[in-house]
């Protein structure tokens, strides 16, 4: 099978899934059975029954469940993922203003997490069971362990409030304001806009969430890196290649890493789903307007066309990272599509 | 040798990280960079190994390999050999990194900014004076829009002519014998920041417009039968019956004198069908159309809201600050480090356990705002709803009697609140001459009249309450509860507590559903009809939360506001806050008095209960 | 299929070449005394124990009525001899907290994970067995469930429950089964190929006691360090969604819900939110601990290592 066909595949028998995804919410939303043209009129327009009745044709609530949720697909064909009950602004242009926050913040974690999850794991392999080994477990377990809400806080605590190292909460230092918007990333509008203040703030910013949402990553890529490695480490090749009378570094920088590290690569994507959960406590306390706080919002008055929207945009974000990875597994690894 | 090397690979990712911060004096920086030099023998060979393992290992630490190299470059000059190695190994990139990083730090912000750090999820719905109810955006319609009589707090009680020339009397014939026809007369020379100038038309626009959009705030016009215009400087309004309160509503935001031209232009109308023709509110919610010396430029939902100075100001004081800039801080923690970094001038929602924290910090100073916002425990009298218990007013008093005020003024809020004895707040007409109908805690008469209601060993009840919201900015509303809860359990009465999304409580607390909860009132106007009427009368928009409905109340509370003579309206005041406190449909727990931190360079910081938070006397 | 990927290619979870050996002389037994000599799993076992003994006896060592223990004269007490925690907003005992905030979140950690396996294994062994398009339709409803950010699903859930407990534990409950059905389902398709259950299929066993008898013994090594991982997972979540207030309402000592209670005051007072923090922590790291040592026990190529 050629790259094109597994990537037309995979894409295709996506789309089955993320409808899957919408009707499961829709239905989930459904089950509360609560009205949600409170949320939509004012208290005032409530009373007036011609104000209630243009409100739930405006958003499609007089129609029966089944009608109400094609009518929602057919729409989303469209990109047009309905209009939210609280804002009564398309979500669309909502995902678009909270989509870029959280894959900023998304792909430093990751960032963070392999930059300092590869190299311990690797000290752990190399270093088996003597203490190099046991440190390098211990962090990668308490990484794994710990609340990432608690590690926010403590982190803000610590970093900003007591030692001022870091920046607090936010995207942007608290007197700046947005770039003018283009992509959503700070740091590319900001150069667009010729504001290296803007990107140098953002940058900073980006720091203590990053590596406080991280840390559950890195602690997975440590145990992963070590065992693969490990396990390379036993290859007859690996032991050829020592005998041959290679240095030490050339067998392991020539083997060893190389061929002990595609593993890692996949972790990278079953990371993700993880990171994504992350985000959304993350968000929530480091006042970063992404998706995160975006859904825990929605989700909490049941303003389910902003939470249905969301969660496409996330789960997209997923697959479409599980497909890179497949992806680059597949070329590291040529056997996998053979 | 490749055992020595991993470590230095370690600390060369550690300095990368640091790098990435672009903050030149972070220790972390320096302490790993020592730590480099401390390996240095076989430091030069080391960085040669990390680059190359780096580059290799995944694309994506090249950038660290980059960063750390410049780091390093910067703070220890002997380590230099490291640094080129490393460089050469990694990228060319190296010096655009460190370019950029160095032009970043001097490319900084100028011009005097003030950072307000506030919590305001879900309480901007509209920045549009015409539809916002809620306790944020008076705070930018104060700095972007004029009123024609605001207050000057302390002294609540005397208007101030802001866009009119002075305060109409029957006396000086600004005011009809009837009561019902208000003369108003407006000052020369004013100018929105569009260069339009400020007329009679624009005034009449803006209240019948928000009259028309029929919005929460409409209420406040629904007085008004008519508006004339006689000439440019004249506004004549016609009451539709005589109404001592109309003159104490001019100065809520929502009578703020917006551009007619402009909103116009925008889709606007004020006609009797702008509920569905009005298309302004868009332009509205991203853009000021006021005479105020400050402009909206923009409101990111939840995010941030940004005021800049109004060029075109046409009063004599000018704008203090280039910007001003109100950014969304949902988290008091939070709020408290951004101030005490300097990072926020003013933080609106510390609480007085934190505050008192900040006590010896020199560059904070604590002010102390009298409100007129109360926090109240709502029992719904509808025994469909809450249940027959609660649907007893005996039950009822007895909750009153059960609660521990003066803990939870003294001992959770640092007494950093006072409490009226009914609905209406102290400062008010009428509130000192009915003290003597307040609760005070009296565990034995609860008991005896839980007995007397037929249930000697209390019940089960709910309570719901905003999760995560706070009660007036002083506690939680999770503490208050808790607190509540614990109070009630000494009589028998177990109280299961129900938290919900703020969002969602309100809504259902709107609709009547909610059996009892906690919940704050703001001021709309600062008349004692403005806690009379919608507490006391059945269709009150607080009274039919919990379907309250004593006809003799709501006489009394509708007689106070036609009569001006202001004896006689003490006298009712007094008898709808006794009658209130017999039938218990609202027990006021508390009446805060607001702690604002605001840095110590900043000046002219006065507590408003209409505006909350004046920004236009602010300087520093 | 696109999110099939992770669980497909992740060998630690799932050793099965291992795995599908025929049992050799008892295994659990050897994984067992292994499992005593290592020492992270030694030092989870310490840990985890304390927590149940603290969890067992708090009752008894700190009586504690949630509703009564609130002082209001000895509010936000720093940690002293006599709140060795201090004390919260409420003038509350931040220790008795802690130590009755273990009888809440260790068992629903048990039970939900429990209670996901139960189910996941079912639905699994079902898949797998069945084959065809059972199997097809099945795997898909576990693809969903795997495709979404599992928070995200949980929240939604949660937040048409309603907040408490119970809830919070069904919507980890309905996020984490998935996975197993996935292992299961792996470990069946294995195993059913194989020479010895086409005998037992030959000679008329019901299908159900193949299963029973044959396929899920073999399972066992992968699916316990599973279950021991995720117990602190599920600690992890639940204390998530509390944090978020999905879990129980107050007065309860549930350790997210404490830290949320602590968050504005968290510079002031740290003590009300380091300690239930510290508490998450040291359990879901004694969950690790173990679930890490059982994996070293049970995988072969960790012994023959070096």
């Amino acid at each position: 099978m050629n790259l094109f066909s597994f990537i037309t595949r995979r894409v295709l028998v996506t789309i089955p899934l993320l409808l899957g995804i919408t009707l499961l919410l829709f239905a989930i939303s459904r089950i509360g059975g609560a009205d949600p043209i409170a949320f939509i009129v004012s208290e005032r327009a409530a009373n007036d029954p011609a104000i209630v009745a243009a409100a739930r044709e405006k958003w499609g609530l007089d129609r029966p469940a089944p009608e109400q949720y094609l009518r929602y697909v057919t729409n989303l064909a469209r990109g047009d993922f309905g209009l939210g009950f609280t804002n009564k602004r398309p979500v669309a242009e909502d995902l678009r203003q909270f989509t870029p926050a959280t894959i900023e913040l998304a792909v430093t974690a990751t960032l963070f997490a392999i930059l300092l999850g590869v190299p311990l794991g690797v000290i752990a392999a190399l270093y088996k069971d003597r203490w190099p080994d046991g440190v390098a477990r211990f962090i990668s377990l308490i990484g794994v362990s710990m609340p990432v809400f608690w590690l926010a806080l403590v982190g803000l605590e610590i970093f900003y409030a007591r030692l001022n190292w870091l920046p607090g909460v936010g995207r942007l230092d608290t007197s700046m304001t947005a770039p003018p918007l283009v992509t959503g990333f700070y740091v590319v509008d900001g150069l667009l806009a010729g504001r290296l203040d803007i990107v140098r703030s953002n940058l900073s910013h980006l720091i203590l969430p990053s590596l406080v949402l991280g840390a559950f990553g890195m602690g997975l890529i440590t145990r992963m890196t070590r065992s693969s490695v490990l396990e390379v480490l036993q290859m007859d090749y690996v032991r050829t290649a020592r005998a041959k009378g290679l240095s030490e570094w050339r067998v392991i920088n020539g083997h060893a890493l190389r061929n002990g590290l595609i593993p890692v690569v996949t972790v990278i994507g079953l990371l993700f789903g993880g990171l994504l959960s992350g985000a959304v406590l993350t968000e929530t306390i480091f006042a970063w307007p992404g998706l995160g706080r975006y859904v825990v919002q929605a989700a909490g008055i049941r303003d389910y066309p902003a939470v249905m929207g969301a969660t496409l945009v996330i789960a997209v974000m997923f697959v479409v990272v599980n497909l890179a990875v497949d992806i680059l597994y597949g070329v590291l690894d040529p056997r996998i599509r053979a | 040798m490749l055992r020595r090397l991993l470590p230095v690979l370690v600390l060369v990712m550690t300095v990368a990280l640091a790098a990435c911060a672009g903050t030149p004096q972070a220790p972390a920086v320096q302490q790993a960079a020592a730590t480099v030099q401390a390996v240095a023998p076989t430091a030069q060979a080391a960085a040669q190994g990390a680059a190359t393992a780096v580059a290799q290992t995944a694309p994506t630490a090249q950038a660290a390999a980059q960063g750390a190299a410049t780091a390093v470059a910067k703070v220890a000059p002997t380590v230099e050999a490291v640094a080129k190695t490393a460089a050469t190994a990694a990228a060319p990139a190296v010096q655009a990194a460190a370019t950029t990083v160095s032009s970043a730090a001097s490319a900084a912000g100028t011009g005097k900014n003030l950072v307000i750090a506030r919590n305001f999820t879900g309480d901007v719905r509209s920045l549009d004076p015409g539809r916002e109810y809620e306790l944020t955006p008076p705070i930018v319609v104060g700095g972007a829009y004029e009123r024609l009589f605001t207050i000057k707090p302390p002294d609540i009680k005397t208007l101030v002519p802001e866009l009119a020339t002075d305060v109409p009397t029957t006396a000086n014939g600004g005011i009809s014998s009837d009561g019902t026809v208000y003369t108003l007369k407006l000052k020369p020379g004013v100018k929105f920041a569009s260069g339009n100038p400020l007329t009679s038309e624009d005034v009449k626009f803006s209240w019948l417009r928000m009259k028309n959009l029929q919005d929460n705030p409409s209420a406040l016009a629904d007085i008004i039968k008519s508006i004339d215009t006689p000439d440019a400087q004249t506004v004549k309004v016609t009451l539709t019956e005589p109404n001592a309160t109309f003159l104490a509503r001019l100065v809520s935001p929502n009578y703020a004198v917006l551009d007619s031209k402009m909103v116009q232009s925008k889709g606007g109308t004020s006609a009797e069908n702008a509920k569905d023709a009005d298309k302004a509110t868009d332009y509205l919610d991203q853009n000021s159309a006021g005479s105020g010396p400050y402009i909206l430029k923009s409101w990111v939902r939840d995010q941030e809201i940004v005021m800049e100075r109004n060029p075109n100001y046409w009063g004599t004081t000018k704008p203090a600050f280039d910007r001003i800039v109100i950014r969304n801080i949902t988290d008091a923690n939070a709020q408290r480090q951004l101030i005490e970094k300097g990072d926020a001038d003013i933080a609106t929602d510390l609480d007085p356990d934190t505050l008192k924290a900040l006590a010896n910090n020199t560059d904070i100073k604590v002010v102390n705002g009298n409100t007129l916002d109360t926090f109240y425990f709502a029992l719904n009298t509808n025994p469909d709803v809450a249940g027959k218990e609660l649907g007893n007013p005996k039950v009822r008093q007895a909750i009153a009697y059960a609660i521990d005020y003066d803990g939870i003024i003294s001992g959770l809020l640092n007494n950093d609140a006072v409490r009226p004895p009914s609905v209406i707040p102290l400062g008010l007409l009428g509130v000192d001459e009915a003290k003597g109908f307040g609760f005070k805690q009296d565990l034995d008469k609860a008991k005896s009249l839980l007995k007397d209601a037929g249930y000697p060993d209390g019940f089960n009840m709910k309570l719901v309450y905003g999760a995560g919201g706070n009660a007036l900015g002083l506690t939680t509303n999770e503490v208050i509860a808790s607190k509540l809860q614990a109070d009630l359990a000494r009589v028998g009465i177990k109280v299961d507590l129900v938290p919900q999304d703020p969002t969602q409580r309100l809504a259902d607390y709107r609709a009547g559903k909610l059996p009892s909860t906690i919940s704050g009132w703001t001021p709309d106007y600062l008349d004692p009809d403005g806690w009379a009427v919608p507490f006391a009368v059945k269709t009150g928009s607080a009274a039919k939360r919990v379907f309250y409905d004593n006809p003799a109340a709501a006489q009394a509370a509708q007689d106070a506001a036609k009569t001006t003579d202001q004896a006689k309206r003490v006298e009712l005041y007094t008898k709808v806050q006794q009658l209130m406190n017999q039938d218990v449909p609202f027990i006021t727990l508390f009446q805060a008095v607001k702690p604002f931190a605001v840095r110590s360079n900043v000046q002219g910081f006065t507590y408003d209960p209409v505006l909350t938070l004046p920004v236009v006397p602010l300087s520093k | 299929m696109a999110t099939t990927t992770p669980t497909d290619v992740t060998p630690p979870v799932l050793p099965s070449a291992a795995m599908a050996r025929p049992a050799g002389p008892s295994p659990m037994r050897r994984a067992l005394r292994l499992l005593r000599r290592n020492k992270t799993a030694v030092a989870g076992l310490v840990i985890l124990a304390l927590w149940l003994v603290i969890a067992a006896v708090a009752p008894i060592i700190a009586p504690y009525d949630p509703l009564q223990d609130q002082n209001l004269k000895a509010r936000l007490q720093p940690p002293s001899a006599q709140y060795p925690f201090g004390t919260d907003d409420l003038g509350r005992d931040v220790f008795k907290r802690v130590i009755h905030g273990a009888r809440i979140s260790i068992p629903a950690g048990i039970i939900v994970v429990l209670a996901a396996a139960a189910i996941g294994i079912t639905y699994g062994a079902v898949a797998g067995y069945m084959g065809g398009w059972t199997d097809n339709i099945l795997m898909r409803l576990t693809d969903l469930m795997l495709a979404f950010p599992l928070i995200v699903l949980a929240l939604a859930i949660a937040a048409v429950l309603g907040p408490n407990l119970r809830n919070a534990a069904i919507a980890a409950i309905a996020v984490t089964w998935a996975e197993y059905a996935r292992i299961t389902r792996g470990q069946i398709l294995a195993i059913k190929n194989q020479e010895y259950v086409g005998a037992a299929n030959a000679v008329g066993v019901p299908n159900l006691r193949v299963m029973l008898r044959h396929i899920l013994p073999n399972a066992q090594a992968p699916l316990l360090v599973k279950i021991t991982t995720d117990i602190g997972a599920v600690i992890l979540l639940i204390a998530g969604l509390s944090f978020l207030g999905l879990g129980d309402p107050p007065p309860s000592p549930e350790w997210g819900a404490m830290i949320a209670l602590a968050r504005p005051k968290f510079s002031a007072a740290w003590w009300t939110g380091t300690f239930p923090g510290l508490a998450i922590l040291t359990v879901v790291m004694a969950f690790n601990f173990l679930g890490d040592g059982l994996r070293d026990a049970f995988d072969p190529r960790g012994q023959s290592h070096q």
